[in-house]
């Protein structure tokens, strides 16, 4: 039996090899295209590294807006939405391009012809070889994946069912409710291009992802100024080697950091969202730190690069149910950056308030789903839509709030909330915080997927208060620290508002949201060794 | 064990930042993160597996040839072998008051027939359901010598939720992990490999049949049995 199921399984080999490996490069370019039509021209290494995950986003937003205005998920109405997004980018940026122009007639051609530099063919098939090079070794199998009954069910038999029926329906249950639909929704790729599994477009995804890993270590460790302020020693570029070798050991710790190895390997939605999750802070400071360094003279971030920042997270925000709290906290925080919270309200929060007031309607209205326990309930979705929509308006007021009280309090806020209503939590239910407390210890100390890197991350921090304390220097309390911090209590609380404890093992889902928090942490950590150094 | 070792690190560490000058401080922190990555990597290599399983998908399926052994998801198979296949299945259903006539859960005159169906469907098969299927079974001399059992089904079938049509109770996904986890005992996917006196069997041969047990009385369980149409023809039909 196993010599005949060998060979049936092996005869699909090659041709499953070729249509995955294709669907990455296809997906990359689709991103590259979308990336190149915002910003006008591929100058930067992240605008290239930014492209696969700014094309998984495209599929994700084009496939999320044909299910829940019910209009046919098909392949076809999927390439037509990314060209609709298409044509409108490239049209706004051809108006853009006018109004910067004295009065005049100008064609339609030369506008685009000003507005756009094409790089260079040798680029363009440089990079699609490196591209196609790294789409097969990922399909290759020589990297091992991890799955689980998660992994099939949610992740391969219902995307099966969204490509089947092409549209939501009653029967997808708790499905509805509980499994982030972009997460769903990459999982329908090998039922639109013809193989079976997803394994090598998420293999893709983390050499992508670590690529950007290496891009924020070598930003970070170029020199010691970080979100205008200056380093220990003052405003200082790092020797090239000190860069290369800090560079290379955060990769080195990420690679070797037992939770990045289960997240990344594991075929669930987790991984996925890590590596969003971290894209999107990551660009989020990269973008703040070009209009910092005074290179870009404009108060905020370019326009061009907020709607990019915003594809990141809207998608982000479908990967897991809990992904707009996590989107919220995310647009909270970048309020205190540079951004124009009006253009983040208005590329970010308003294409989720409409999606997701949509996905709610289709499942608890039309659909009208109804089962004993769900993750998302209805007075969650709607608490998520009101969330939403204060957020919205506290983004498009944010200016004024900012010039009365400054953008730090922000910070302070959030954590003050995060805190208190942890507090709120343990007074409500004493027992159901007390019993997740003891589940999150006993994960990060047991044989829960984390390794050595909680005892890594005390023994770090134990270092860094001995270099302040011999320096005589205060420690900085960074952005990332910031997110970091935000994002375990917001853990804690989402998995409260669970209302079943956690378990003690590697897949519980409140030790996977925990296990997203390590490339943060890693990053947060390097910038502060950095600043020793 | 991992405790003592980053004891014993840090307080190298620290040692060697308060003691040496801080033009040293980079080789310090060099070597303390040279070790930690050391020790990371080791422990992962001696714990990993333990905690979860990997595999290595040379072959571009879901399906793992590993998970024969185990009888894991052999239901990853199935859309391999039966997508844009013709299926013959049984004609059999039972409404449920017949099912609790018998003995049998309520639940089986809504699953019987329906599940195993409208699954099959999902996965693209071209179904055709015949009344003189009904009642045939290979026997248990044939199951023992042509079949091979690839694992339980019973995950598969308490995901056909997903393609139910019905509405309310019966179609949630609690009914469906009541009866198939907590309700029914084990019920096994099996499959013919070998091949027909065509020469065929079920990779190749594009009309497939998809047997269940025939259940007498209370009993539920209903393992599946798939084989070529050819092979029924000759061997099982009655």
């Amino acid at each position: 039996m196993s010599g005949w199921l060998s060979d049936y399984l092996y005869s699909f080999s090659y041709r499953f090899f070729a249509a995955q490996s294709l669907t990455i490069l296809l997906f990359f370019f689709i991103g590259l295209l979308f990336v190149f039509l915002l910003k006008g021209s591929i100058r930067e290494p992240i605008e290239l590294l930014l492209a696969y995950p700014v094309g998984l986003s495209l599929y994700i937003l084009a496939g999320f807006l044909l299910l829940v205005t019910d209009t046919g998920f098909k392949l076809p109405y999927i390439f037509l939405v990314i060209l609709l997004l298409y044509g409108f980018t490239l049209w706004a940026a051809v108006i853009a391009r006018k109004r910067k122009r004295k009065e005049g007639t100008y064609s339609f051609f030369s506008l685009v012809r000003e507005t756009y530099r094409l790089p260079s063919g040798k680029m363009l098939l440089l990079t699609g070889l490196a591209v196609l090079a790294a789409a097969l070794f990922s399909c290759s199998g020589l990297f091992s994946v991890s799955l689980s009954n998660d992994s099939y069910y949610y992740f391969s038999l219902y995307p099966r069912a969204l490509v089947h029926f092409s549209r939501l329906m009653h029967s997808y249950n708790v499905f509805l409710t509980d499994v982030g639909l972009g997460a769903a929704l990459i999982g329908t790729l090998p039922y639109f291009f013809g193989f079976q599994e997803t394994f090598g477009i998420q293999t893709a995804f983390f050499i992508n992802f670590l690529l950007i890993f290496g891009c924020a270590s070598a930003e970070l460790f170029r020199s010691g100024a970080r979100e205008g302020r200056p380093a220990q020693g003052g405003k200082k570029l790092l020797p090239p080697d000190r860069k290369m070798t800090g560079t290379i050991l955060c990769l080195l710790l990420l690679l070797t950091a037992m939770p990045f190895v289960i997240i990344s390997k594991w075929a669930m939605a987790n991984g996925y969202f890590t590596g969003f999750m971290f894209t999107a802070v990551f660009t989020a400071i990269h973008f703040t730190t070009a209009v910092n360094r005074e290179a870009y003279p404009a108060e905020n971030v370019r326009l061009a690069d907020t709607v990019l920042l915003s594809l990141l997270l809207i998608a982000l925000s479908s990967l897991r149910m809990e992904g707009v709290v996590i989107l919220l906290f995310l647009l909270l925080s970048f309020s205190t950056l540079p951004f124009n919270g009006k253009r983040l309200a208005l590329f970010t929060l308003l294409p989720c308030i409409v999606l997701y007031s949509l996905y709610y309607l289709q499942i608890f209205v039309w659909l009208q789903v109804e089962a004993p326990y769900t993750f998302l309930t209805r007075r969650k979705a709607v608490l998520q839509i009101l969330a939403m929509a204060a957020v919205f308006i506290f983004l498009n007021y944010q200016e004024k709030l900012f010039k009365k009280w400054g953008r730090g309090y922000v910070k302070g806020a959030l954590l003050l909330l995060f805190s208190g209503g942890n507090v709120f939590l343990f007074i409500s239910d004493r027992s159901l915080y007390l019993t997740n407390l003891k589940s999150f210890y006993r994960n990060l100390t047991g044989q829960s997927g984390w390794g050595v890197f909680p005892v890594f991350a005390v023994s770090a921090f134990l270092i860094l208060v001995i270099c302040h304390l011999k320096d005589k220097t205060k420690p900085r309390f960074t952005f990332m620290d910031f997110i970091v911090c935000g994002y375990l209590l917001l853990t804690l609380t989402v998995c409260f508002a669970r209302g079943d404890p956690l378990q003690d093992n590697v897949g519980d889902s409140g030790n996977r949201v925990l296990l997203q928090s390590v490339p943060l942490i890693v990053y947060a950590l390097a910038e502060h060794f950095r600043d020793m150094i | 064990m991992k405790i003592i070792i980053f004891g014993i690190l840090t307080v190298l560490a620290v040692v060697m930042l308060l003691f040496f000058n801080r033009k040293y401080r980079n080789l310090v922190f060099l070597g303390y993160f040279a070790c930690v990555i050391v020790v990371s990597a080791f422990y992962n290599l001696r714990l990993i597996r333990n905690i979860v399983p990997f595999y290595r998908p040379f072959s571009q399926t879901y399906y793992q040839p590993e998970f024969l052994e185990k009888g894991e998801y052999p239901d990853s198979l199935l859309p391999l072998l039966l997508q844009d296949k013709i299926v013959y299945t049984k004609n059999d259903p039972m409404d449920f008051e017949e099912a609790m006539r018998l003995g049998k859960d309520w639940h089986y005159g809504y699953y019987h027939v329906n599940n195993a169906v409208w699954y099959l469907e999902l996965l693209d098969a071209r179904v055709v359901q015949e009344d003189g299927m009904n009642g045939s079974m290979p026997t248990e001399e044939q199951i023992r010598t042509d079949f091979e059992n690839m694992g339980p089904a019973n995950d598969m079938f308490r995901y056909t939720f997903l393609c139910s049509k019905h509405f309310d109770e019966p179609g949630n996904y609690f009914s469906h992990f009541w009866y198939y986890s907590d309700h029914l005992s084990e019920i096994d996917v099996y499959l013919n490999p070998h091949a027909d006196l065509d020469g065929a069997d079920i990779a190749s041969s594009e009309e497939l049949v998809l047997l269940w047990d025939s259940q007498e009385g209370s009993k539920e369980e209903e393992n599946i049995y798939i084989m070529t149409k050819a092979y029924y023809e000759e061997n099982v039909k009655q």
